[in-house]
């Protein structure tokens, strides 16, 4: 029978209308998570985007992220589950 | 004595901080401050201490004008120079404050006798971008006393700076007074900046960058300003031939001499303006309408004779005690011969 | 997904500082610990002249305009009448150490509980890069196109240092805001270290305000537009440079609230 395993997963809430594109937070994140779009915001800026599954790794909720961002566009990081295949 | 009583009217009508800078003429009235601070004279009293400077005691002033509160200084030509920026900002952001100012020999140190030489400073231009505040000019120290608790209640009825000009002589002179306990004001202070408690945050600013934005403020401030009501006295002026106009100790004085020119029988009287921001031009053109020789006395070069001439369209006279020199019925009494 | 924003700051506001300033750092640091501590109820921010003069565009706090400088003293004028608020203000190297050199000094003598945060860039940030007090020897600004020349304009000043002369204060700390940029194989990497400890000394700062004692936080930040860098290499330079001059430690923590390991 399957049975959906549910394991954490993570995500970063961008208030994208915010961000200057000044990139700390990509160069900070340390599973590189965080890329600027090729779309850019009210302000003029690529503003920045959040990808569970990152460059190096997955995110691991370590809230760097929402902590070095000088613009509070970064609002959070919040925790969620998603389900896995499994067995 | 003019600062004691001063000092005792301001604790009387509900001083809450006083903060000073020593500078003669005016000293006094700080010093006569900490002893009523000291015997706790007023519960309502709280707050007494000596600034570093006068730039830092009108930032202290709008400090506590900010959050609501009663706050005064008293200070003389070279201090309310300094204090000139801070009104400027405290003008545009509707901060209450009150100051006392004694008149000395300026411009520059000057010397500490009594001039009116301020009153260009205080009336047309206290501060850059076109700042003013009323000002009260009183020629007795009960009058002394009375503005003082009518400085409170005007600063916080219409939000803005307020200044009592006085001068040495009558910071230090002796006089009885009729009524020397006056009553507590009672202010608003809704508007003030206490802490959010709960409700809306309170903005306290005077930075615009939107031309519109600014010019709405620029016009609110000078429709609050004309709502203002001059005030002034007269002294046997409705059938005065001869009109001196004169506020403060010079008024005194003219009073001295129309007095004696009436024995005389010259028919001579006083116009005394009592703001001298808003200058009461209707009510000089109303009393100088009948005299054919109008006559501004002070103790300045000639400052106040040029708003006279403006409301009354004529030429006018002047007589001026420069340098610190008391004024003298005598003089006053030679120039209408 | 909605996340609950913080208190003290206007919904959707965008602050007015230029990208990679972390002078926005610091006012989210504010709101943030003015909501750990509790009292954004009972804060009243001054405002100074600079870039920090329209913090009141983003932080929703009682604010009160300052003349250049004079933060300091309206500060003083505010909290004896109103001694149950928090107030602080945002000052910025020009608006501390040259103009407002005489209140801020005279302010922290009398050690009145307020809490002076001063965001360190060592230049004139809002008028174009001047030379400020803190402007290291030798370097470019638009009123030193040649270098600071210490000769005409003495060396920069050290505030906490300067200020540690006093008894009056409670609470005197240098920290870097700028994250450090750190080489990796294949990346350079931003520490987050600089952020951290900068959110302990503003909660450090308030603490210590609640406790009754005077603070004064130093914060070395950059200004890339100002400096003419990228906004990676104004990184490096408040590490190498600003660091060097302005070396960040504790200086005073009288009632204990500091929680910085290094």
């Amino acid at each position: 029978m399957y049975r959906p395993v549910l394991r954490q997963k993570w995500d970063v809430i961008i208030d994208a209308d915010r961000c200057k594109g000044c990139e700390i937070c990509v160069n900070a994140c340390p599973e590189q998570n965080l890329q600027l779009s090729k779309n850019i915001n009210g302000l003029g800026y690529h503003y920045v985007e959040f990808n569970f599954h990152g460059k190096r790794g997955d995110c691991t909720g370590c809230n760097i992220c929402y902590n070095v961002c000088p613009d509070y566009s970064i609002l959070g990081v919040v925790s969620g589950e998603e389900a896995v295949n499994g067995s | 004595m003019g600062a004691e009583a001063i000092a005792e009217a301001a604790v009387d009508a509900g001083l809450e901080a006083y903060f000073g800078y020593p500078i003669t003429p005016s000293s006094e009235i700080m010093e006569n401050l900490a002893l009523l601070y000291a015997s706790h004279r007023n519960d309502k009293f709280k707050v007494y201490f000596q600034s570093a400077s006068e730039v830092e005691s009108i930032n202290l002033l709008m400090g506590a004008g900010a959050a609501g509160h009663i706050a005064m200084t008293a200070t003389s030509g070279p201090g309310l120079s300094l204090m000139a920026e801070g009104i400027s900002y405290a003008y545009t952001s509707e901060i209450p404050l009150v100051i006392v100012n004694v008149n000395r020999g300026g411009p520059g140190l000057g010397n500490v006798a009594p001039e009116q030489s301020d009153y260009l400073f205080v009336t047309k231009s206290l501060g850059h971008g076109g700042s003013k505040a009323i000002v009260l000019a009183p020629s007795s120290i009960q009058e002394a006393m009375n503005q003082v608790r009518m400085a409170f209640e005007l600063s916080f009825k219409f939000r803005i700076p307020v200044i009592i000009l006085t001068d040495a002589i009558i910071i230090h002179m002796l006089e009885s007074v009729d009524q020397d306990h006056l009553l507590p004001v009672s202010v608003d202070s809704g508007w003030s900046a206490r802490g959010r408690s709960g409700g809306e945050r309170h903005l306290i600013n005077s930075i615009y960058l939107e031309p519109d934005e600014f010019r709405k403020i620029k016009v609110k401030l000078e429709e609050k300003w004309k709502a203002i009501e001059p005030l002034s006295d007269c002294f046997m002026c409705d059938d005065a031939e001869t009109l001196f106009v004169a506020y403060g100790i010079s008024a005194r004085i003219a009073m001295e001499a129309a007095t004696e020119l009436r024995e005389k029988g010259i028919r001579a009287g006083v116009f005394r303006p009592i703001t001298l921001n808003p200058f009461p031009g209707k009510m000089l053109m109303d009393a100088a309408s009948n005299s054919s020789r109008i006559i501004a006395i002070e103790m300045n070069e000639g400052q106040m004779v040029h708003d006279v001439q403006y409301w009354v369209r004529r030429d006018v006279e002047l007589v001026p005690f420069i340098g610190g020199i008391y004024p003298d019925t005598e003089e006053v009494i030679e120039k209408c011969k | 997904m909605q996340v609950k924003q913080l208190s003290a700051v206007i919904p959707g506001a965008v602050n007015t500082y230029c990208p990679g300033c972390e002078h926005g750092l610091l006012l989210k640091f504010i709101a943030m610990a003015l909501e750990e501590l509790g009292v954004t109820e009972k804060a009243i921010m001054v405002g100074s002249v600079g870039c920090s003069t329209l913090a009141f565009k983003f932080l929703n706090v009682d604010y009160v305009q300052a003349p250049h400088g004079r933060a300091p003293a309206i500060m003083t004028g505010i909290k004896e009448v109103e001694p149950g608020a928090i107030v602080f203000a945002v000052q910025g190297d020009g608006d501390a150490l040259s103009i407002g050199l005489q209140e801020l000094i005279h302010a922290a003598n009398r050690g009145i509980p307020i809490t002076v945060f001063m965001y360190n860039n060592m230049v004139f940030g809002m008028t174009g890069g001047q030379m400020a007090p803190t402007t290291p020897e030798g370097m470019v600004t638009t009123t030193t196109p040649f270098g600071r020349n210490t000769k005409a304009s003495g060396p920069p000043i050290n505030s906490c240092e300067l200020l540690s002369c006093l008894s009056g204060p409670s609470y005197i700390r240098r920290v870097i805001i700028a994250p450090k940029p750190i080489q990796l194989k294949d990346r350079v990497m931003y520490s987050s270290k600089e952020a951290n400890e900068s959110y302990r000394a503003v909660v450090s700062a308030l603490k210590t305000q609640m406790m009754g004692g005077f603070s004064y936080v130093e914060f070395l930040g950059t200004c890339n537009v100002n400096w003419k860098m990228s906004i990676t290499d104004s990184k490096k330079y408040a590490h190498e440079v600003s660091a060097k001059v302005f070396p960040p430690r504790l200086f005073r923590d009288r009632f204990g609230v500091d929680s910085i390991e290094s």
